[in-house]
């Protein structure tokens, strides 16, 4: 393939899979654009040196920063860049992207999800709104997702059930360790629904790919038996299989070129050595994840579009997401518990009793979340750099041995994560800075982030009552928080899709309302984020969105 | 959150242009550029400052068991760590030695035990003497808990003493992550 094809996908993760198979499979000539390097199973190690200590899967700051913007104790914008910052939006930048280095708990969103608005109302200070889809338009693909990225699990029946079309996972869930039934019992008992939590995990060798060697490494690590669902794994290889996709690795996308009549006609990027190229195609899909899906359009002015492509009501950047929430954690004693708390097998379970929260003592009813049980991750670095300070004084000599020794011999920390809805508003977005350059000469994405307060009332209200749970097994040193920052790992929003041009950037089929031949497949078309990670509702929907760009080409 | 990120951010990366106040009222030039090259000295009062940092017990390695200056001479010249940061970092030895002469009147190396941690101690009192000693602890956690392949934690040794079972596949010597 030299410079055209049919689709061209900017982006190889979450939202550029899906494409790139389906269009593939289909017959039509897919070239997919990646700006990290390409991977395989062989380069994936459990190392914490490279995986979380260098981070080498990510780019170097100095050399692509992102600019920060938040509010400083006096209520002030403060901008200023992560180089240093102690802040990263960067997420895997290689073919698969960041589902290289997800965890893989998987969860669907709810019915109620796509209708937040009508269900709840407006909230002062956020821009709810409904979805232009409903849950039954995206159950097929979620579906779809189960058996192509391979997601394993149990079908259960709790009242939070969502609707299926299927009786159940196409794989059983992972191996789960003893503790699991001390975890269902506690829950019970105080009136909870524990179910299975899904993963994009394959409990055994199937599709190609080796089963879960089960070593606890699964986030910020590569997975290197293919076990894990990444978009390169188990859909990218496959894409590339069938012969009609190309992936270019490296390739740096800078520009959507349009036309007068404001069609892309182009997109131009850097090579590895740093020469523009360009590639021509029917459909160009755009899939860089939230922030740097909206630099693009934006960096991408033609004769129709003076403020960046699909950008002419200025919604493209606009309505960012994270994820939010709370986290707790409780300590598992050896001594008390016993040796087998050491078997690295999953916890996998989760508790979706306040997905709406109908406590009066908390308000009208309101939408909660997820609250997720796992083991600590077993990386001993991260571990062992807890236990250097303790208030403002470091710990070092046979006082920091002796904690080692406790931590490490001692027992096991059952940690809990729970997510909300990171309700978007008016101080969350992404724009260029107009000053700061990447290493390329473009200018950087600036992010302004500042969080609702409803978010840190639901993030506590959960990470509180998953706490209970871990009490109740009998854990020691139990803590729980609510989480104000910005989940860097989890962005989603930044073009909206929904029915109004004037108020979204993308239609109900994830094309710009303006731009004929632009589809956004990333996170960035959920108007809201639901209230767990949104990668499988991205997996979908790109699959989703994949069928209605196989109808324009047709 | 990357605190190896924040550390110099905040600092500018150079120790040295940060006035320390028990280093100003000894009129120490604070602003002279220091030699990017450590001393033989020097590399004796490091190997005192990470001996007494993780000291080797009968039942516990310290760090000349873990090769922690081995460690920290790789993690110098590592071209994967910021150049800011290792030019902090190198400050901060020279700093260290400064300081132990000032404050005790003798190289860091050549100090009693006692005298070592009072040094240390009046370094963690401030904010740029406690970032670096707490960058130098995490390079210790590394040489201790990092895989062997990287020079540190000998035989496993490390995780053997802590009863850590490392992940696998564990990274061979040409798949280090700076060859990657």
């Amino acid at each position: 393939m030299n410079e055209g094809c049919d689709v061209c996908v900017i982006g190889s993760g979450a939202g550029g899979g899906p494409p790139a198979l389906a269009l593939a499979r289909a017959g039509y000539k897919v070239i997919v654009l990646e700006k990290g390097p390409w991977f395989t199973e062989q380069d994936f190690y459990k190392d914490e040196m490279a995986c979380a200590r260098r981070r080498i899967y990510i780019p170097n700051l100095q050399d692509e920063p992102h600019v920060l913007e938040t509010k400083n104790e006096s209520g002030v914008w403060e901008a200023r860049s992560t180089y240093g910052s102690g802040w990263d939006f960067w997420n895997g930048n290689c073919v698969g992207g960041a589902t290289n280095f997800m965890s893989g708990s998987f969860w669907r969103l709810k019915p109620i999800d796509f209708r937040l608005y009508s269900t709840f109302g407006s909230i002062e200070g956020a821009n709810v709104v409904d979805w232009p889809i409903s849950y039954d338009n995206l159950e097929p693909y979620y579906a779809l997702v189960e058996r192509e990225v391979g997601v394993s699990g149990k079908v259960v029946t709790h009242p939070q059930a969502e609707p299926r079309s299927t009786p159940d996972f196409p794989y059983p869930p992972t191996e789960e360790h003893p503790i699991t039934e001390r975890l269902d019992k506690a829950a019970r008992s105080l009136g909870y629904s524990p179910f299975p939590t899904p993963r994009a995990i394959l409990p055994f060798s199937a599709m190609g790919r080796g089963g879960c060697s089960y070593n606890g490494y699964c986030g910020s690590y590569g997975c290197a038996t293919g076990a894990k669902g990444s978009s390169r794994a188990a859909l990218i290889d496959r894409a590339v299989a069938t012969k009609n996709c190309e992936v270019r690795p490296r390739a740096m996308a800078y520009c959507l070129e349009s036309d007068r009549t404001g069609k892309v006609t182009a997109v131009h990027y850097f090579d590895k050595d740093g020469f523009s190229k360009k590639v021509r195609a029917r459909i160009f899909v755009v899939a860089c994840g939230a922030i740097e899906s909206a630099r693009l359009l934006l960096l991408s002015t033609g004769p129709k579009y003076p403020k960046g492509l699909a950008n002419g009501n200025a919604q493209v950047g606009r309505n960012l997401l994270f994820a939010a929430g709370g986290a707790a954690s409780g300590g598992f004693s050896f001594a008390k518990f016993g040796e087998s708390l050491r078997e690295n097998t999953f916890i996998n379970r989760t508790l979706q009793d306040w997905y709406v929260i109908k406590d009066p003592e908390f308000g009208p009813p309101q939408k909660g979340g997820t609250v997720s049980f796992t083991f600590e991750h077993p990386a001993p670095i991260a571990r062992a750099t807890q236990l250097l300070q303790k208030q403002d004084r470091l710990i070092w000599g046979a006082p920091l041995k002796r904690a080692l020794e406790a931590r490490f011999r001692g027992g096991r920390n059952v940690k809990i994560e729970a997510f909300s809805d990171w309700l978007p508003h008016d101080n969350c977005f992404v724009t260029l800075d107009p000053n700061l350059k990447d290493k390329w000469g473009l200018p950087v994405a600036r992010i302004r982030v500042d969080f609702h307060p409803q978010n840190l009332q639901v993030g506590w209200y959960l990470a509180s009552h998953g706490a209970k749970v871990l009490k109740g097994m009998g854990a020691e040193n139990v803590v729980a928080f609510a989480v104000g920052s910005p989940s860097t790992n989890l962005a989603a929003g930044t073009c909206r899709f929904g029915n109004d041009p004037k108020t979204s950037v993308l239609d109900p089929d994830c094309r710009a309302h303006t731009v004929e031949n632009l589809f956004i497949t990333d996170g960035s078309f959920m108007p809201t984020g639901g209230s767990v990670p949104h990668t499988w509702t991205i997996y979908a929907n790109a699959f989703r969105a994949a069928e209605k760009m196989k109808a324009q080409l047709a | 959150m990357n605190r190896r990120d924040f550390l110099f951010g905040i600092s500018g990366g150079v120790l040295a242009l940060v006035p320390i106040p028990a280093l100003s009222k000894r009129r120490i030039a604070l602003t002279k550029p220091l030699s990017p090259k450590i001393t033989p000295r020097e590399w004796l009062s490091v190997t005192a400052l990470l001996e007494h940092l993780l000291p080797s017990e009968p039942h516990a390695p310290g760090a000349r068991d873990i090769n922690a200056v081995a460690y920290l001479r790789f993690a110098l010249e590592d071209q994967k760590l910021d150049s800011s940061f290792r030019a902090f970092l190198t400050n901060g030895i020279k700093r260290l030695d400064h300081l132990a002469r000032a404050d005790a009147g003798s190289h860091f190396f050549a100090l009693s035990a006692e005298a070592r941690e009072r040094v240390l101690r009046t370094l963690d009192k401030t904010p740029e003497g406690q970032r670096w000693l707490k960058e130098i602890l995490e390079l210790i956690i590394e040489a201790l808990l990092g895989d062997p392949v990287y020079g540190g934690n000998p035989n496993a040794i490390g995780w053997e003493w802590l009863h850590h079972v490392p992940g696998f596949p564990q990274p061979p010597k040409n798949k280090r992550y700076f060859l990657l």
